[in-house]
């Protein structure tokens, strides 16, 4: 239900490109439905979790 | 091929691995063409599995094995699934690295196989309400960069 994937930013151009990464780390949440930039603490990353989830 | 991990990084890995609880499988995907760093990451997961009897490793190709990686939702490689492992069996976690974990990354995966040996996911109790409530499957994808 849950799957957690650490990308290789340069590893992968397209996929970082498609997602606008300009600046590591970058959270994709449900492939563009929320993105995170930066480290959150681990409430606020929720929080936007739930945001996206319910996008 | 020169050894990855020197004694130095050996000597640490086994200090942090001595919170190691229950077995776990590392799963390699990697394939013949197209892929840059697929004979060194296969070759670090080769040198990391041999340095605590509950870490093991398993290789696969990506086309080859492609039901496997399927199952695992992996489509780039080199990737590396971090599955806990109960008896003979692997069970997915969610847990996947697509790419070299390099440099910082390599903590990351380091920290990973203790959470998944531990099958403990440090999440405040709010977090694992939420996420036991889920309806539809949630993807995660952290871009980081090798540095």
């Amino acid at each position: 239900m849950i799957r957690a994937e650490a990308v290789d930013a340069m590893e992968f151009p397209e996929l970082s490109q498609k997602f606008r990464v300009q600046g590591v780390p970058q959270t994709v949440i449900n492939s563009g439905k929320g993105v995170v930039v930066g480290a959150y603490p681990e409430q606020q990353m929720l929080a936007e979790i739930m945001r996206a989830v319910q996008n | 091929m020169e050894k990855l991990l020197n004694d130095q990084v050996i000597g640490q890995i086994k200090q942090a691995f001595a919170d190691l609880t229950n077995p776990v499988q590392l799963l390699f995907f990697g394939s013949k063409e197209n892929c840059d760093y697929c004979a060194e990451t296969q070759q670090l997961l080769s040198e990391l599995s041999e340095i605590d009897a509950k870490v093991s490793l398993s290789t696969h190709d990506l086309n080859d094995d492609a039901a496997l990686a399927a199952q695992y939702n992996v489509d780039k490689v080199p990737a590396i699934i971090v599955a806990a492992k109960d008896g003979e069996q692997a069970s997915n976690l969610g847990i996947n690295f697509s790419g070299i974990p390099s440099g910082y990354e390599f903590s990351t995966l380091i920290n990973d196989i203790i959470l998944a040996s531990k099958r403990e996911s440090g999440l405040s109790a709010a977090t694992r309400e939420f996420l036991q409530k889920l309806t539809q499957p949630l993807l995660l994808q952290v871009f980081v960069t090798p540095t």
